[in-house]
């Protein structure tokens, strides 16, 4: 089971284009990250605060809505964050032009 | 002296004895020394009735009762102070520093059911999008590079605001004040020939087109006023022509009564109907236009007589003399700056007179006619963009001339359903004109986009319209009715300004509806001719037998007109009413 969670974990970074992959619980700690500590620590910090405030307004505006994916287009690449009850699932692609 | 009881406090009594002979004499006083009458001493009993009460200090203020109490939030005390905060989260046992708690923290958390499950479920939807962002780029700006379209142009006309007159006159004449807020002048006036009614207000007004309650100046010529102008440069002069032929020149400025007018034995004979600026650098010269005939020509400064005078007569006969008994009376003027010397005469009995004021005899200076419309001509107006091509409207139609062509209009449209009383081009617009109706609908015309039937109508009023007057800058347009109400209307952008070409585009028309007219002319000489001809040679042949060649004439007269009216039939076709661009 836990290797089936690996080998996701591996092929997502494999794909064309992505750079890195993070997993962080509900507390903000990397669990598994496929970029250098220091990187994941601060991506699990600042996007856990996001997907919060994401989600809160989501609620808000209509409380049966829930929010399903996150994504940040920046200049030079692309974070998309899959949230979950308990983790979030973080991948940051560089666009393929 | 008696003696009298001691202890009875309250009661004391003095009882004397007096002669009655003594009665009312003087009492005489004597100085007494002092000496006791009485003394009372205190009764020690009723000592034993009292106590001794405890000393009271009391201080006594007179003023209102009055109390203090303040009040005050708790105190929170702030302090600002950083955090530094670089990791955390992790629960109390695992030490950040330790490397390998925290790795068998993380792998803990890896082994439980929860995260390998969230992992799997994740998986779809990351994948999905990962995929997507490969495929295409999302967030492109799209079309970036498409030239954008020309607008659509969407005619609008609308009331901007109305102006009425109290006294429910018609309006007679309106006018734009030459200043950069344009003001409207109206001038309001039954238009009776015999001016009975001496109960008619003559008041016209200034309007501010802002305000609509009331009218900004007033001013009162002596008589009604059918024609009002408003002198270029200077907004504050105006000059009206008057129902008994005057003329009054008005300063608004000093006074709502004519500052100076000229007499009545030197003007027109009849209402004047028509009233111009001519072209002059000092802008006092202005002539008008009157159905008695004549065109004077005056000098804004000295109104006691004309300077010049001109009969209208077109259809003399051989060596006959220009006179009041066979001159024209005078409906519309038309002067134009960009032909200083020539003017446009529209005339009462439906004729249109081009007029040369450089000509040497009389008739050098009316040079031609056209025979316009049945009725009298209402407006006489030359285009902005060609000066050769002029629009004309009286009874039911409209039509469009040029100086070239003597036989017919140029361009006509389908007669109107009530009578045209004004029409005058669009100043910006090369293509468009307006026309007002007696059925209270104003119409506005493009020639190039749409020939059938106008491309704006509005019904302005349930009365007729009257007349019509934009403001040079084409924007605002002032409509008068039968009834005194001034309506302002205000045109969309595109009904202003030209497009692109449209000044090319309309001296094509114009070229090419004049070259029209020349061949249908030229053609028609020619049938003319060749009649003729053929006639002719038939008449000589029939000359010995006299008694047929009668009735052979007859005959032949007979063929000869049929002929020509089939040949009008068939041009005259396409003279009446469609003509086809193409």
């Amino acid at each position: 089971m836990a290797n089936e969670a690996e080998e996701t974990i591996r092929k997502l970074a494999t794909h064309k284009g992505v750079v890195g992959v993070i997993v962080v619980n509900g507390e903000g700690i990397p669990i598994k990250t496929t970029l250098d500590n220091h990187v994941s620590v601060q991506y699990a910090g600042l996007m856990s605060a996001l997907v919060d405030k994401a989600k809160s307004v989501v609620r808000d505006l209509d409380p049966t809505n829930d929010l399903t994916f996150l994504r940040i287009r920046s200049k030079k690449s692309e974070v998309m964050v899959a949230p979950d009850k308990d983790f979030i699932l973080i991948v940051v692609q560089n666009p393929v032009d | 002296m008696k003696k009298f009881k001691i202890g009875t406090y309250r009661q004391s009594n003095y009882a004397y004895t007096k002669l009655r002979k003594t009665f009312g004499r003087q009492p005489l006083f004597q100085i007494v020394p002092a000496h006791i009458i009485d003394s009372i001493n205190s009764d020690v009993e009723l000592h034993k009735e009292y106590v001794l009460r405890n000393p009271v200090h009391r201080e006594i203020q007179a003023t209102l009762p009055q109390s203090e109490h303040d009040t005050n939030t708790k105190q929170i005390v702030m302090h600002e102070q950083g955090i530094n905060h670089t990791e955390g989260g992790w629960p109390r046992d695992v030490h950040l520093y330790n490397e390998d708690h925290l790795n068998r923290h993380r792998r803990r958390v890896q082994h439980e059911d929860n995260y390998v499950h969230s992992i799997l479920n994740m998986r779809p939807q990351i994948e999905h999008f990962i995929d997507q962002n490969n495929a295409i780029d999302m967030y492109q700006t799209y079309f970036a590079d498409m030239e954008a379209r020309a607008p659509v142009e969407k005619y609008n006309v609308q009331i901007a605001n109305v102006f009425r007159d109290p006294f429910c006159r018609p309006v007679s004449s309106i006018a734009w004040t030459d200043e950069k807020r344009a003001k409207l002048v109206a001038s309001y006036c039954h238009k009776n020939f015999q001016e009975s009614e001496t109960n008619e207000k003559n008041v016209c007004y200034v309007w501010d087109i802002n305000k609509q309650t009331s009218p900004v100046q007033e001013f009162s010529p002596t008589h009604g006023c059918w024609q009002v102008v408003c002198a270029p440069l200077e907004s504050d002069i105006l000059i009206t022509g008057l129902v008994n032929g005057t003329i009054n020149v008005f300063d608004i400025r000093a006074s709502s009564n004519p500052v100076s007018s000229s007499s009545i034995y030197n003007s027109h004979f009849a209402p004047i109907t028509a009233l111009r600026y001519t072209h002059l650098r000092t802008n006092t010269e202005f002539f008008t236009g009157s159905p008695d005939g004549q065109c004077l020509w005056w000098d804004k400064r000295n109104l006691s007589k004309p300077i010049d005078r001109l009969l209208m007569s077109v259809k003399l006969e051989g060596n006959e003399a220009p006179s009041f008994t066979n001159s024209e009376g005078v409906s519309s003027l038309e002067f134009d700056r960009g032909l200083p010397t020539k003017f446009l005469c529209g005339t009462e009995s439906g004729l249109i007179i081009n007029a040369n004021r450089m000509g040497r005899s009389h008739s050098e200076v009316l040079t031609s006619y056209w025979n316009a419309h049945t009725g009298l001509v209402r407006a006489v107006q030359r285009s902005p963009c060609t000066l050769r091509m002029f629009i004309s409207c009286g009874d039911y139609r409209v039509r469009i001339w040029s100086e070239e062509v003597r036989t017919a209009p140029i361009i006509v449209t389908n007669p109107y359903r009530s009578e045209v009383t004004d029409v005058c081009w669009a100043p910006l617009r090369y293509t468009s004109y307006m026309a007002v109706t007696e059925d209270g609908v104003f119409h506005y015309w493009d020639l190039i986009r749409k020939y059938h039937q106008p491309t704006a109508k509005l019904r302005v009023s349930r009365h007729g319209l009257n007349k019509l007057m934009p403001h040079p800058k084409g924007q605002s347009i002032g409509v008068g009715d039968n009834v005194g109400s001034l309506f302002l209307l205000h045109l969309s952008e595109n009904m202003i300004s030209s497009g692109p070409n449209d000044k090319q585009l309309m001296h094509q028309i114009y070229n090419r509806e004049t070259k029209r007219e020349h061949n249908v002319d030229t053609r028609f000489k020619e049938q003319r001719l060749k009649m003729r001809v053929e006639t002719e040679p038939t008449a000589e042949i029939n000359e010995d037998e006299e008694n047929n060649s009668i009735d052979d004439l007859e005959q032949l007269t007979k063929e000869y007109l049929n002929t020509v009216q089939e040949e009008m039939g068939e041009i005259g076709g396409i003279l009446n009413g469609r003509f086809s661009l193409i």
